[in-house]
């Protein structure tokens, strides 16, 4: 009995695996699809699609920006976002807007995916950038789907221009060697775009030399082992003093002389984690703070 | 197959190797060198040894090794008193909602700030949630003093559910700060990193404390896993014996899980593994779980810290590793119709 | 003199009166046999003469003494207790077991005495059980659990014996040999009594039978007249058993 039972369950497996195998791939999940009218109704699913678009897109072609847009913990545009739709995680939002193009990227759901898939609404998925070139793909991508690809070209340009001004200013700051922690201690490593982001303002990231991915928990231990020069913290601003207390918690962490010459660079949340051509700012700030405090 | 006498005293030797390499070895930071003359600064006040290193030995690792080996000694003396009381060898620690309710108050503190007052307000309040919901779960299912197996069973399954439902809903509201819900999260999984002498106080107190509760009644015990009316007829009052020692059980698992986040699984494994090694007699079970608890502890935590840093692994992850092969070898012992 | 004495016991579970209104005595070397049909309040008298469970009305004295007001371990050693069921979900051997028996008589973390060695040694003896005394209990057959059960309140030393359906399980040699090691324990001077539906096996054996029906006294006396033709017919409603059970008085293995 159990045996049929098994080849049941394998046949069914089976046809699943075929149903979703048969499904026509949309034509604009080809690398290089562009719709053949620029598309009048774009909704921004993700905070990156947001900061891009309100750059390089005529406003009146956007009807929808998601949620985080608007929320100061994640966005950089919040004060330009406060007259648009906001579309929360549901799928459903996104449809009623109606829109003839959905922006979204590396961590939109599959099943928003499906759906859109489904009613036929045009998508493009944005990468998880790891590097500056990944970030100008990005634009460049969302340029090419909107039939915006001069404004994004600029944009791109400018981004590159602007950290290639942020590295010139970068004599002196090379003796930085910075780690990038939060209250768990989670540090950002070689293949994310924080080391980039530091390599751009011309300091070393502490975690990438020692070996560490992308993202990577410490313990109290290593950090002391490692004493970084300095500690970027993620912080909403006016949370600052309970970022510090919860790593000043972790054992042996207040003799790091960084600690006790409170060079805990805190930077806005959502500069931090930006994934657009904002990269730069942040650069820019890491730069002159660490320039206002001298030398490590 | 029982290994008997010699098996606590193996034990103990492993325990010993075991803290001793958990001193030294680190994939980072200072080795052998500097923490003999860290130990050496102790007999000799004229040694030299940085503040940088005692701050390594001395407020890192050994604390966090303290509650490593009083944490896993407690979690496995509460899981064998748990099944011995309860006449089930699958009874485990959190049978009675013990680590349900340190769980809860562990979460609240974080979700509600308190935890960047003091070091101590996790354990604390994580303490505090234990005992209440373990109360609430005896009071629950007592009529007039009885100590009812299925009444407790059945009242701590109903606050399990509840409290586990109150920690889901505690969760969501760390999602205001990122920081605070991952360490909500870390928390839940359980884990000794950064774990500082107010835990290690906390832990090796009630290790002591309830443990010098339980180990003395080591044929009481035995006596409990007989029928109530046997026990009775041997000149043991059954009913008032194990309300005491599942107290003095919760007790430990209490002192331990407010410490450590969730990590109570040790308590329903080690016992198993201690038995297969000197039977279920307990005057030699209970040290033999208890030595078997720290070194299982130490020992996980100890990979924990070199395995390969990219892995994340967390101590709750390769406890339950380790332990559920264990359990699929007591199901095929099971189904060979042995006894567990 | 009396040294198991019930007065008017009454217990009631739920709204059923388990026991109701039992007076009973049991004195040293005789053999009783508590019998009775299924659900006749057997097993709750044993347990209300143990004193594990409290009555509703009626009180048990042991010694002349309530038992109730007795310290636990000082009643463990005059009153030992042979349950019916299987005892313990973990591997303890044979020996370990009976050796739980000698606990009345140790103080706490005290370790075991001469005199404890050779209480245990002889109760394994007197059951028949060295061969298998060091085999952990899960890997026994029922009879062979239930001999080291016996064992273990041999080992108590206690002159009173309460056993709850001794010989369920046995096989007929071992049952009987049972029944004659409890037989020859009673005439040593212990005072025994069997919670049994067996009366074949143990009427002929004992000094007296105490016939339960209902929660009530039905009869007591010697067996052949509480076991009197009527007295089964009205009890077991069954016709026609030999009073003094299938296998005669002197029957010897």
């Amino acid at each position: 009995m159990p045996r049929r039972r098994f080849s049941t369950l394998l046949a069914l497996a089976a046809g699943l695996g075929l149903t979703a195998g048969c499904r026509d791939a949309a034509p604009w999940q080809a690398p290089d699809w562009r719709p053949e009218r620029p598309p009048q109704r774009i909704v921004a699913a993700s905070i990156l699609a947001t900061e891009v678009l309100l750059e390089i897109a005529p406003r009146e072609r956007i009807v929808g920006v998601h949620s985080l847009a608007a929320d100061p913990r994640y966005s950089l545009v919040v004060d330009q976002v406060h007259d648009l739709p906001l579309l929360g995680a549901e799928p459903e939002q996104l449809l009623a807007v109606r829109p003839d193009l959905v922006i979204t990227d590396a961590f939109t759901r599959p099943e928003t995916q499906t759906l859109l898939e489904v009613a036929g609404v045009p998508m493009l998925r944005t990468i998880a950038p790891a590097s500056l070139a990944d970030v100008a793909t990005n634009i460049r991508s969302i340029g090419r789907v909107c039939h915006l690809d001069a404004a994004a070209n600029e944009l791109v340009h400018r981004m590159e221009r602007g950290m290639a001004a942020v590295q010139a200013g970068a004599d002196g700051l090379g003796v930085w060697h910075v780690c990038s922690l939060d209250g768990a201690l989670h540090t950002y490593g070689r293949g994310s775009l924080v080391d980039a982001m530091l390599a751009g303002a011309g300091v070393h990231n502490l975690a990438a030399e020692r070996g560490a991915g992308p993202f990577r928990k410490l313990d109290a231990e290593t950090v002391l082992a490692w004493c970084p020069d300095a500690v970027l913290i993620a912080a909403t601003p006016g949370e600052e003093e309970r970022e510090r207390a919860w790593l000043l918690d972790y054992p042996g962490l207040r003799l790091l002389p960084c600690v006790t010459r409170d060079r805990l660079l805190f930077v806005p949340g959502p500069l931090l984690g930006t994934t657009s051509h904002r990269i730069v700012d942040a650069a820019a700030f890491v730069q002159a703070a660490l320039r206002a405090w001298g030398h490590p | 197959m029982r290994a008997g006498r010699a098996c606590p005293w193996l034990l103990a030797a492993a325990v010993c190797v075991v803290s001793a390499l958990y001193l030294v070895w680190a994939r980072e930071g200072p080795g052998v060198v500097a923490c003999g003359r860290w130990l050496l600064s102790f007999v000799d006040g004229t040694a030299e040894v940085s503040a940088w290193d005692r701050a390594i030995f001395g407020e890192i690792r050994l604390p966090r090794l303290l509650v490593a080996l009083c944490g896993g000694a407690s979690l496995a003396l509460a899981g064998t008193v748990m099944q011995a009381t309860f006449r089930n060898p699958l009874a485990s620690p959190d049978l009675v909602g013990t680590a349900a309710g340190a769980a809860l108050g562990g979460a609240l503190a974080i979700v509600w700030q308190l935890a960047e007052s003091t070091v101590l307000a996790v354990p604390l309040a994580s303490l505090a949630g234990a005992l209440a919901v373990t109360g609430l779960v005896f009071v629950l299912a007592g009529s007039h003093g009885r100590f009812s197996v299925t009444s407790l069973l059945l009242a701590g399954i109903a606050l399990n559910t509840l409290v586990g439902a109150l920690t889901a809903f505690a969760v969501t509201f760390s999602f205001a700060n990122y920081t605070a819900s991952s360490r909500v999260l870390f928390w839940l999984m359980g884990g000794l990193d950064a774990r500082t002498w107010e835990h290690a106080g906390i832990t090796s107190i009630g290790f002591i404390a309830f443990g010098a509760l339980v180990v003395p009644r080591s044929r009481d015990l035995d006596l409990l896993t007989l029928r109530d009316d046997s026990a009775f007829s041997l000149g043991i009052d059954a009913q008032r014996t194990r309300r005491q020692l599942v107290w003095s059980a919760c007790g430990l698992t209490a002192a331990t899980v407010s410490n450590t986040g969730g990590i109570a699984f040790v308590g329903l494994v080690v016992p198993h593994l201690a038995r297969l090694l000197v039977g279920p007699a307990h005057r030699i079970l209970l040290p033999t779980a208890a030595l078997l608890g720290a070194l299982l502890l130490a020992g996980s935590d100890l990979l924990c810290r070199l395995a390969p840093p990219d892995a994340n692994l967390r101590l709750g992850v390769v406890t339950a590793l380790l332990g559920a092969p264990y359990f699929l070898f007591l199901l095929a012992r099971h189904r060979r119709g042995e006894a567990l | 003199m009396n040294a198991l004495v019930a007065r008017d016991l009454r217990m009631q579970l739920g709204r059923r009166q388990i026991v109701d209104g039992v007076s009973m005595a049991l004195q040293p070397g005789e053999l009783v046999l508590l019998a009775g049909r299924n659900g006749a309040g057997k097993s709750t008298l044993l347990r209300l003469l143990l004193g594990v469970l409290r009555p509703d009305a009626g009180h048990v004295e042991l010694h002349g003494r309530a038992l109730a007001t007795w310290p636990a371990m000082a009643r463990a050693r005059e009153l030992a207790f042979v349950s019916q069921e299987a005892e313990t979900p973990f591997e303890f051997t044979g020996r370990e077991l009976v050796t739980m028996g000698r606990h009345p008589h140790r103080q706490r973390s005290q370790p075991l005495q001469s005199d404890d060695l050779a209480a245990i040694e002889r109760a394994l003896v007197a059951v028949d059980a060295v061969p298998f005394a060091d085999r952990p209990i899960t890997t026994l057959s029922g009879g062979e659990q239930r001999r080291i059960a016996v064992a273990r309140a041999l080992a108590t030393e206690a002159p009173l014996l309460l056993l709850d359906e001794p010989t369920s399980n046995l096989d007929l040699e071992h049952a009987l040999q049972l029944a004659g090691l409890l037989h020859e324990l009673a005439a040593a001077g212990r005072g025994i009594l069997i919670a049994s539906h067996d009366l074949n096996l143990l009427a002929s054996r004992c000094d007296r039978v105490v016939l339960l029906h209902a929660g009530k006294v039905f009869a007591d006396g010697e067996p052949e007249q509480a076991l009197a033709a009527a007295n089964v017919a009205a009890v077991f409603g069954v016709q026609s058993v030999p009073p003094s059970g299938f296998f005669p008085r002197d029957y010897r293995l």
